[in-house]
């Protein structure tokens, strides 16, 4: 996939995306006619109340889903109806997610939870170590390594979730309530930690409802009923 | 390579982070497994490989002779003589014939002891391959010039046994029936002749057949056929080109000698030998049950599998997320599987290695040197290696493809995913064991009504319970024909005199064993046999008040009695059945029948037929003739007691002293035991099918409660509901009952189509009872519904005593 991109070039392109649930009889649109554009190095808070579409949103800039309809591009190349071999390829190596529930995998330790995506992505065990060490140095997890996650709290927990986010060098951080289970003291360290991956060139795009996270953010995108119903830069609204 | 290991790694942390699964999956395979090798252990070792020290075993072959009716008889020294010397297909021919022998090492104050020994000929060990691990084997020449060649080879067990592994024994003369005989060789260790399931302590050259058996005859009469033959093919010889030949040279032999007339000379695969025919059928339907057992524990673990992936739901979606792609899943997830099955494995290798040796328990009092040695080899290792690599594919590939296709969002935020295509699955895999549960239950209710068939045919002998046999023969402690005569009468007049015996009497033979009986070309009065009819009749030697010992009745005529001596004319006792066929509507009494060397024999009596074989058998004609008549060294004593007889070994075994203490005491058993033989296969068949029955029934009844069990908990929330909504106690109780049941009577249904296609399978193998037994479907039926309603209710009881408030609040 071509990854070269001039500053102005959108990292992510969505164009007319709806998604439609179908439960038996009952039809549930979550999505309806989205357009979206991301740059490369910017921040963008997705908002809105609860129900309004903003996970549906993020698990499609995720392909962690599809959309029903609409058109999907990710670095300039359609994405929206790849296989699941294909989807999982570009998760793997375009795409960090950190969730609200932190999903670290609790029989691994912090290393082999960082090291988790290089392995699908068959990295080399030198440069594994190298990426995973450096990794947990930037979120100040490094003297962790041989912890699990049982025994860390949940900001700890969360720092190596970005530290598994980041190590695979994605195009895009997707962050989804980040600081959803964490108290205000954690939730303002991991917002810090956001930042300073922002400052240092890393694109994110992040759901919260929390409009005091969502100023951190260059962009922020109101979500209401699936539909995009305002944008502006993040401190205007 | 490195991500194998990475899996391996994974599985092992992961499974020992939950052993109550690990433990509950590795014994459940063990089981399996186990239940598997140990049966493959036994068909390898009595069928497919049994001897396995044999250089190039495949390419033995059995030697036989047909008669002109086209029996199998044994085959004379001379024919096999003359066969090896010319046949060029083979690389030689081997006769051998087995017999008792008295031994004594010479130590001082030695009583003699009775050692299974086998007449070969002197290429026996070249034929075969092998080398002795002492001394040498024996030289052609040992074969020429009758009793001039005292030499015996000992088996490696029994010279450990015997002479402590002293390996000075090379040279030294040891005592067989009171012969000298220099022992020059010591055979390779687990090598006990070729004869599957016995064990021989030495051998000798035929040509010593006169101090062995005391009837060198044999070397020279052609008529005279007790050996058994076996050869080897050439390299490159096909099995076709072999029989071409030995038929030709078997031909010759029948021109050239009136003895062999009309006999057919022909090979047969060395598997085709009684044992492994006879064991054969039963091991292949303990393999086939023991298949299903395995079956049943995959589909079980199975289960387990899947329980255990819903609780990983959210993991798999983590990973999905993170880029894992589903192969990859799967593939650890299989890694997973492997380990467990390995553990299994190598836990049922164990199993097998103690299970294997279980046989020699169920083999029943006999006087042969059965020995049922089982070693775990390479091909049996190879076997649980790829049984263990089948369960993989047979338990892991399905809940792995389930559990490695979750949907993503759901299981990240550890909701409830749809569950409908796993619990269909689940549902499945109990349908399956219940089904295959059956089929296991069925076949071994069709063994054990088999079994109680068998054992309630009236054989023909009244109360073998109180009838006690010893055996012995007099040739071992050096009595002649007449000196044998004396010996016995006197041993019935003293053992009579015993205070609680009602009657004595002696055989050669004893019915219903694993021994088989005499059976001589017989001549009948007045009757023309028919072109190739065979008038091999069985007979036996019998000495006075038998039939009153044995407890078969006379419908004409008397018992042999102790005037019926070698002074005396000669009579013989037949049976009905014989009567019958040869004497249709006439009065046997009075008639005579003639055996081999043409002697007239009256007949004096008739005895209603009984069961001499097989208690299945269809009522055989039979000769008796009295002992004193027909000289035999080798017998059996019958003692009939009103009481317990065993507790009249002591008292038996003072009187064989007191008559002679070197005549041998042996095998001591009581008649009803002896008969056991009669029913070896039934019960081997009815306690391993029973087994493993109660084995699946165990993991299928565990398979129906982890499935409800699972299903009560993933539907809390629902109960809560439906008990908020006015759902008294009962109604949740048949709500859960129900669906159990429901999953019972599929299986029951399915698994009793199953069952009477696989009852047809072993119906060859069936006694007195149908293959489709209405008794045995319906009762297994019902135990399989009883057993699925207990493990229901249990699950069905908690359901019904949710706290609607407590329900309400899960998810």
């Amino acid at each position: 996939m071509a990854t070269a991109m001039n500053g102005d070039q959108a990292l992510i392109h969505l164009q007319g995306i709806q998604k439609v649930f179908y439960t038996d009889e009952v039809e549930t649109h979550a999505l309806e006619d989205v357009h979206l554009q991301i740059k490369k190095g910017e921040y963008v808070a997705i908002s809105g109340p609860s129900g309004c579409g903003k996970t549906t949103l993020l698990s499609l800039l995720g392909l962690l889903d599809t959309p029903t309809t609409g058109e999907y591009l990710l670095e300039g190349q359609p994405v929206a109806k790849l296989d699941p071999a294909a989807r999982a390829r570009v998760r793997n190596r375009q795409i960090g997610f950190i969730f609200q529930a932190f999903n670290l995998i609790g029989d691994l330790t912090v290393y082999e939870n960082v090291e988790l995506p290089l392995t699908y992505r068959g990295t080399s065990t030198t440069e594994r170590k190298e990426r995973v060490q450096a990794a947990l140095e930037k979120v100040g997890m490094s003297h962790r390594v041989k912890h699990y996650p049982a025994q860390l709290s949940g900001g700890q927990q969360q720092r190596v979730a970005v530290a598994r986010a980041v190590a695979g060098d994605p195009a895009i951080l997707l962050a989804d309530e980040p600081t959803g289970n964490l108290d205000s003291v954690n939730g303002e360290s991991v917002m810090e930690l956001l930042r300073d991956l922002h400052r240092n060139g890393s694109t994110i795009c992040m759901v919260t409802h929390d409009q005091r996270y969502a100023k951190h953010a260059d962009r922020e995108v109101d979500l209401f009923d699936g539909r995009v119903v305002d944008e502006q830069a993040a401190g205007k609204k | 390579m490195e991500r194998l290991v990475q899996d391996l790694r994974y599985a092992l942390r992961a499974l020992r982070k939950s052993p109550l699964f690990t433990t509950v999956v590795v014994l459940t395979l063990a089981l399996g497994i186990g239940a598997n090798t140990t049966i493959y252990t036994w068909l390898e070792g009595l069928v497919l490989h049994p001897l396995p020290v044999v250089h190039d075993a495949d390419r033995l072959v059995l030697v036989k002779t047909r008669g002109p009716g086209g029996a199998e008889w044994s085959f004379s020294y001379p024919d096999a003589r003359d066969i090896d010397r010319d046949a060029r297909a083979i690389e030689g021919l081997v006769a051998q014939d087995m017999a008792q022998v008295s031994v004594r090492t010479g130590a001082a104050n030695e009583q003699a002891e009775r050692g299974w020994a086998v007449e070969v000929t002197s290429n026996y060990f070249s034929v075969l391959g092998l080398h002795p691990v002492l001394g040498r084997f024996f030289r052609a020449s040992e074969d020429s010039a009758p009793g001039a060649n005292p030499v015996v080879v000992l088996a490696y067990g029994y010279w450990q046994r015997r002479f402590a592994g002293d390996s000075s024994i090379i040279g030294r003369t040891i005592s067989l029936n009171n012969h000298p005989f220099t022992v020059i060789g010591i055979a390779p260790p687990r090598f006990g002749g070729i004869i599957v399931a016995l064990n021989f302590d030495l051998w000798v050259p035929a040509s010593m057949d006169g101090a062995i058996t005391g009837r060198d005859e044999r070397l020279t009469s052609r008529g005279w056929r007790s050996f058994d033959a076996f050869a080897r093919l050439k390299p490159g010889v096909t099995f076709q080109q072999a029989q071409a030949e030995i038929g030709a040279i078997g031909a010759r032999l029948a021109g050239a000698y009136h003895e062999d007339e009309g006999t057919q000379k022909y090979i047969a695969p060395f598997d085709a030998a009684e044992v492994q025919k006879l064991f054969r059928p039963a091991v292949l339907a303990l393999l086939g049950i023991t298949a299903v057992v395995l079956l049943i524990a995959c589909a079980n673990v199975g289960n387990l599998l899947l329980a255990r992936a819903a609780g990983r739901r959210r993991e798999m979606g983590i990973r999905l997320a993170l880029g894992a792609r589903r192969a990859q899943l799967v593939r650890q997830l299989l890694a997973e599987s492997l380990v467990l099955a390995i553990c299994g494995g190598a836990l049922g290798v164990g199993v097998a290695a103690w299970g294997a040796d279980g046989l020699i328990a169920l083999v029943p009092a006999s006087p042969f040197p059965i020995a049922l040695d089982f070693h775990q080899n390479a091909r049996i290792l190879l076997f649980a290696f790829v049984v263990t690599l089948g369960t993989v594919l047979l338990f892991g590939v399905v809940p792995a493809l389930q559990a490695s296709n979750p949907s993503v969002v759901p299981a990240l935020k550890n909701e409830q995913g749809a569950t409908g295509a796993r619990g269909r699955l689940r549902s499945t895999f109990v349908v399956a064991q219940l089904s295959l549960s059956l089929v296991a239950l069925v076949c071994a209710g069709l063994f054990m009504r088999s079994l109680r068939a068998s054992e309630s045919v009236d054989a023909g002998f009244r109360a073998p319970d109180h009838v006690l046999l010893v055996s012995t023969d007099l040739h071992l402690a050096g009595y002649d024909p007449s000196t044998g005569r004396v010996f016995d009468r006197q041993l019935l007049e003293r053992v009579e005199a015993i205070p609680g015996v009602t009657s004595a009497s002696l055989s050669g033979n004893v019915p219903l064993g694993f021994g088989g009986h005499n059976s001589s070309g017989t001549t009948v009065e007045g009757y023309t046999p028919g072109k190739d009819e065979d008038m091999s009749i069985d007979n036996d030697d019998v000495g006075p008040r038998y039939f009153e010992t044995i407890g078969t009745a006379l419908v004409a005529g008397r018992d042999v009695t102790a005037t019926d001596d070698s002074g005396a004319m000669r009579v013989v006792i037949v049976n009905e059945a014989f009567a019958k066929r040869y004497w249709p509507g006439q009065d046997p009494l009075g008639k005579w029948i003639a055996f081999g060397s043409g002697i007239k024999r009256t007949v004096v009596g008739v005895a209603a037929t009984a069961k001499y074989h097989k208690l299945a058998e269809a009522p055989l004609p039979f000769v008796f003739l009295p002992l004193a008549q027909s000289y035999g060294s080798g017998f059996t004593l019958h003692v009939r007691t009103a009481g317990d007889p065993t507790a009249l070994t002591g008292a038996l075994r003072r009187t064989f002293a007191s008559l002679d203490p070197n005549v041998p005491f042996l095998d001591v058993r009581t008649f009803r035991e002896h008969m056991a033989a009669a029913v070896f296969f039934q019960r081997l068949g009815a306690i391993m099918l029973g087994l493993f029955g109660a084995l699946a029934l165990a993991l299928a009844t565990m398979g129906i409660y982890s499935v409800i069990a699972y299903s009560v908990s993933q539907r809390t929330r629902e109960l809560g509901i439906r008990t908020a909504l006015g759902a008294a106690r009962n109604d949740l109780l048949s709500l859960v009952l129900g669906e159990g049941m429901r999953l019972a009577a599929i299986g029951v249904g399915i698994g009793t189509v199953l069952a009477l296609g696989a009852a047809q399978l072993v119906r060859s193998q069936l006694f007195g009872v149908s293959a489709t037994d209405p008794v045995t479907f319906l009762a297994i039926g019902a135990l399989l519904a009883a057993v699925a309603l207990l493990a229901t209710y249990l699950p069905a009881r908690r359901a019904a005593s949710i706290d609607p408030m407590v329900a309400l609040r899960s998810e």
